[in-house]
């Protein structure tokens, strides 16, 4: 089976400008909620003219080396747990593995347009029910008043901790939990498939740690970043065997995101773990949002559904700009918080200094 | 590390960094014939290429934040 001509897309000044800005934004998101950030990338990309495939492949090949910068400024931070990062990148492996073999062949069977509503779709179900879920969690803090106390364990990872399966525990120092790797494991693989699918593990990856592991947001999502370096890294290579890598795109990526992810990860520093919670749960929504309205374009180019030409450019436009408006959103909600944080630590210096005058 | 080696290595990994960039802009399309290529060894150039630009420009970027005083808070 031969894959359908890839068409890549033609840099413009305008489209490099316009990867550069959304790679820059998509770094901060991406160092602050440790989840790839391609869950605005791959769909930006798509906004602007690129296949799905190329859109995952590349955007792939652009975030191993960004998390790999990502987990090293964040370990120095102490909040990566190496063992449990590379136990779950081993089952991620596997994962990607499968994910990249299902992207070919329904690139193969239904060409461009079925890839597209593919990848469409994986977005709308994942970020729909995962937003859904960090939102409620968020709202529920809120309403609570207890901002900036400390985590308490969600009762399903409790009781996925309580569960002794003899010969399987595994004791996760910086993590601070002991569980069975036979809930490791699945969780890896899913975290490898959906990498593979729509670029972004780090959604399966890091409320899976949060809430069916027990490991703290600031350690899950500084994992994450271990994980999507190894399936950044072997999911390039699988993709770059079909020839779907656009390095021009990674690269460009690169060069914003960049800048981006280094001040996102010194962001984390600055906040409690609710405002990581707040972002992600806006970003998501939007995203899912923004990709469900062009579900209907892609139908239509695959004959299921009748769409007039101006109701589909439409809601491509309405889609494209959603998603600015998510990294807008995510871009001022995060530097927002670090400035706060940032006067509030100063106070607090200033506060010091003045009581050790007296 | 002082005000004056900083900027010498915000320098040295600027131009590093704009040298690269520059060499894919002027090879764009021989760069694009060989990254694609199936065959042998040459799935292994993205991987590469994203590692070495990464490193290079990654390093830049380090400097340059910290050039800004943009640093991460020590004490949690």
């Amino acid at each position: 089976m031969e894959l359908h001509a890839i068409q890549f897309l033609d840099l413009t000044v305008t489209n490099v400008v316009g990867l550069l800005v959304i790679g820059f934004v998509g770094g901060v998101v991406s160092g602050f909620i440790g989840s790839g950030g391609a869950f605005v990338l791959t769909p930006a990309m798509m906004s602007i003219g690129v296949p799905a495939i190329v859109a995952v492949a590349s955007n792939m090949c652009h975030k191993f080396p960004k998390a790999l910068v990502g987990a090293y400024r964040r370990y120095r931070f102490g909040q990566v747990d190496i063992k449990l990062g590379l136990v779950m990148s081993a089952a991620a492996a596997a994962g990607v593995w499968l994910g990249t073999g299902i992207q070919h062949t329904i690139n193969v069977r239904f060409g461009e347009a079925g890839s597209n509503l593919y990848v469409s779709l994986a977005f709308v179900i994942v970020l729909t029910i995962v937003g859904g879920f960090v939102l409620y969690d968020t709202v529920r803090i809120y309403r609570s008043g207890s901002l900036g106390a400390v985590e308490k364990m969600a009762r399903l990872a409790k009781w996925f901790q309580a569960l002794e399966v003899p010969g399987t525990m595994m004791r996760f120092e910086t993590a601070g939990i002991r569980v069975s790797a036979l809930f490791i494991l699945p969780l890896g693989f899913a975290t490898g498939v959906l990498a593979a699918t729509i670029a972004v593990g780090g959604f399966i990856g890091v409320p899976g740690m949060i809430y069916v592991l027990g490991v703290s947001s600031l350690v899950a999502s500084a994992t994450e970043l271990v994980i999507a370096f190894v399936m950044g890294l072997g999911g390039t290579y699988i993709f770059a065997t079909h020839g779907l890598v656009d390095i021009r795109l990674a690269l460009i990526l690169l060069a914003g995101s960049l800048f981006g992810v280094q001040l996102g990860a010194i962001g984390t520093t600055y906040v409690t773990p609710y405002v990581i919670k707040a972002v992600m749960a806006a970003i998501m929504l939007i995203v899912a949002l923004s990709r469900g309205l062009v579900v209907p374009v892609y139908l239509a180019q695959l004959e299921v559904l009748e769409l007039g030409a101006y109701s589909r450019a439409w809601l491509q436009i309405a889609s494209f700009w959603l998603l600015v408006l998510a990294l807008c959103v995510g871009g001022f909600m995060i530097i927002g918080a670090m400035v706060r944080g940032h006067r509030a630590v100063v106070l607090q210096a200033r506060q010091k200094q003045a009581l050790q005058a007296k | 590390m002082s005000q004056r080696n900083l900027y010498l290595k915000l320098f040295v990994s600027g131009a590093a960094s704009t040298s690269l960039y520059f060499l894919l802009y002027f090879y764009e399309s021989e760069v694009m014939q060989g990254f694609t290529r199936t065959d042998g060894f040459y799935p292994m150039l993205p991987v590469l290429a994203a590692l070495l630009f990464s490193f290079t420009h990654g390093a830049f970027t380090a400097y340059f934040w910290e050039a800004l005083g943009v640093t991460a808070r020590r004490t949690k």
